[in-house]
């Protein structure tokens, strides 16, 4: 196995993700295409679903896209909830390439960046391996024995030589290193090192699904081997650790756990942040309201105006002053009493009607001042609305019963601008990122465990058995990009604790791929 | 205490108002009192009260700082718009006479504007309205008496007629503006 390894060591690369393409026709071996769109949908935690869509960096032209979300939620799990609130949205550059470039002004940037690159490997060594464990479980599979471990050995061969060529292009400090940059230096290390036991975590979790699998008796010697592949990987990587002095996992601690947890959480975001676009967002009704406030006072002024010269040209000097008088107070008590509703009203119709004519929100995301002095790269016009439908009760369509729902529909129309010196650097892509909080629709569910009755073959009487009580969201993604366009349709499974897990609608428990709409 | 920023801010503003209603009057009477001229400059002029009313809604204790500049900067505004009259910059009726009692009406246009405007800064003050309104009926009982424009037809509106005008339509206007933007905005969007 361990030859297997070294020996493939040579021909990593570009060229390893594709090994397996050209056996397969299935979407789930497709090769990314930097250069496309990119979509998911999933389950982020117990609360929270995410989408995430990659939209290319143009090389010449501005390129315009648009992204539509919409989660059709049934009448009796829906609860009122403001849509802004529960909306979480970043926007990061994306890219295979970036490393540490001669012409980076900032060689601490230069270097985080190419601690994300090399994340980004590991995260595809990751997806390789799970993938060929996906495939070789699957019901159809009919993969050679041998074939397999050596792409598990491959794939586990990338995860190795990308950290230690990480280590030495990043890591391997230069005499004239300042105290930041040697400082910085040990950051990649111990972040490689947590990203590397990541992607060990993750393929066991995969190893675990083909051992679930009803082929995991005819791959029970490659599992056991894959299994000894990455135990040794994780002890050679803890073993490094502890040499280098980082915080390990113990499992006997809990503190030790949490501490452990937050420190990835940490290097996580301290590291991502390179990649993070800076976000300038406002609510457009915010923004318009004191115009339409100011249009209101315009309109009452002049009817006012008008109303005043007539009055004022009665006969008499009594009659103009007195009656101005009663008209000022009038029309200040008309006001005043109907001030609130004046309001509400003019709240209801912004916030109802300001996505027509323009959006709700309107975000720029600008590269950081550092990096390309702050020039922006993606704008975007956002706007939700709530719709309620009805359609045909699907136990009896043909019966006029009817079943509604609420669409909760996210609209995105975003533009992105060509940035040459991001393009050279390596970036191809914006990659935007949301996260929708569904926790108050919790309350409304039924608890997470029914008793279903059925009858005991052995004592022949009723009992009760828990069962699981869920309920479904329907969620559709549409992205469309220039002349590409996909869409995502999938099924939310939620209870009371939470979100349980994300479907596919066409095919329940694989992964979601997009498809090209006919 | 207003930043100088703050009072240069106020200053301009005052200058601002100044001009348009000054402005106004002038426009009205060159056009011998036009019912569609008064209602455009009062149009202008409570767009320009908003505008004054928006700069300091939001930012300001009411105070010397703000106050004192934005009165000067109102008188610098009438002077400016009847120097231009008295040397023919501003033409159009020759029958027009440019006396120092023309001074009185912008100064009560003006001032009862702003009293409003502090007014509603000072989260809609009864006294100053009350101050603001004293000002405009003692104006009223007494304008008649001591300066009259004379035109060949006479006067649909007079000078009068549009100070204590506008002035109720600014009472009317920038507190439903200031209703309508001042409180909470947790509803908005």
């Amino acid at each position: 196995m361990t030859t297997t390894l070294r020996r493939e060591q040579s021909t990593l690369g570009a060229s390893a993700l594709t090994l397996e393409e050209r056996d397969s026709p299935s979407p789930l071996l497709r090769e990314v295409d930097e250069a496309k769109i990119d979509l998911r949908v999933a389950v982020h935690d117990a609360s929270r679903i995410e989408w995430t869509v990659a939209v290319p960096l143009p090389r010449t032209r501005e390129l315009r896209y648009a992204i539509d979300v919409e989660l059709e939620i049934p009448a009796n799990v829906f609860a009122r909830h403001t849509a802004w609130d529960q909306l979480q949205s970043w926007a990061r550059l994306d890219g295979p390439t970036g490393v540490v470039d001669a012409s980076d002004s900032v060689t601490i940037d230069a270097l985080r960046r190419g601690t994300m690159v090399a994340a980004h490997k590991l995260g595809r060594a990751h997806e390789g391996f799970a993938r060929h464990c996906l495939l070789a479980g699957a019901l159809s599979a009919s993969t050679p024995l041998e074939d397999l471990i050596d792409k598990l050995d491959v794939w586990l061969a990338v995860a190795t030589a990308t950290t230690q060529e990480a280590r030495a292009r990043l890591v391997t400090g230069a005499p004239s290193d300042t105290a930041e940059l040697r400082r910085e230096r040990q950051l990649v290390d111990e972040y490689v090192s947590i990203r590397l036991l990541d992607t060990l975590a993750g393929d066991e979790r995969a190893l675990s699904t083909l051992k679930a699998s009803r082929h995991a008796e005819r791959h029970a010697r490659t599992i056991v081997a894959a299994e000894a592949m990455l135990a040794e990987a994780l002890a050679a990587e803890t073993a490094y650790r502890q040499g280098r002095g980082y915080l390990c996992a113990e499992p006997w601690s809990q503190v030790t756990l949490e501490h452990y947890l937050e420190r990835a959480s940490q290097l996580k975001k301290h590291f991502q942040e390179v990649f993070f676009l800076e976000a300038r967002t406002y609510q457009v009704a915010e923004r318009i309201h004191h115009w339409v406030a100011a249009f209101v006072a315009i309109v009452a002024s002049t009817w006012a105006f008008v109303w005043q010269i007539t009055v004022m040209n009665r006969p008499t000097t009594g009659s103009k002053v007195s009656s101005g008088i009663i008209l000022v107070a009038t029309i200040a008590g008309v006001i005043y009493a109907g001030k609130d509703r004046i309001k509400e009203i003019g709240r209801n119709w912004i916030s109802g009607n300001v996505h027509r004519f323009y959006a709700q929100r309107v975000a720029h995301w600008r590269a950081p001042a550092r990096r390309l002095g702050g020039d922006v790269v993606a704008s975007a016009r956002e706007s939700f609305d709530q719709t309620v439908t009805s359609r045909p009760d699907p136990l009896n369509p043909a019966s006029n019963a009817a079943v509604t729902s609420t669409v909760v529909h996210y609209t995105h129309r975003g533009r992105v601008t060509p940035q040459p010196a991001l393009l050279a650097s390596g970036v191809c892509r914006v990659k935007h990122i949301f996260r929708y909080d569904l926790s108050p629709l919790f309350a409304r569910l039924d608890d997470t465990v029914k008793q279903v009755p059925v009858l005991d073959s052995v004592t022949n009487r009723v009992r009760f058995v828990d069962a699981p009580r869920r309920y479904r969201v329907p969620i559709r993604l549409h992205v469309k990009c220039g002349a590409e366009s996909r869409l995502v349709k999938a099924m939310l499974v939620l209870h009371k604790n939470g979100l349980d897990r994300i479907e596919d609608q066409s095919a329940a428990g694989e992964a979601l791929e997009p498809e090209v709409p006919s | 205490m207003a930043s100088p920023r703050l009072s240069g801010a106020a200053f301009l503003a005052g200058a601002a108002l100044a001009a348009v209603i000054s402005g106004g009057l002038v426009e009205e009477r060159l056009s011998a009192g036009s019912l569609h001229v008064g209602a455009v400059v009062n149009a202008l002029v409570t767009l320009a009260s908003i505008l004054t009313l928006a700069l300091l809604g939001r930012r300001v204790p009411l105070g010397p700082g703000v106050v004192v500049p934005q009165v000067a900067g109102a008188a610098v505004g009438v002077l400016l718009v009847h120097v231009a009259l008295r040397r023919g910059w501003i033409t159009g009726a020759p029958w027009l006479a440019e006396r120092p009692a023309q001074l009185v009406n912008d100064a009560v246009a003006v001032f009862a504007t702003l009293i409003v405007v502090w007014a509603c800064v000072n989260r809609r003050d009864l006294r100053l309205l009350v101050a603001a309104l004293a000002i405009a009926l003692l104006y009223r009982a007494t304008g008649r008496f001591w300066h009259l424009d004379a035109a060949p037809l006479g006067f649909l509106v007079t000078v009068q007629d549009l100070v204590v005008a506008q002035f109720v339509c600014a009472a009317l206007a920038l507190p439903l503006y200031d209703w309508m933007t001042r409180d909470d905005l947790a509803g908005w969007g």
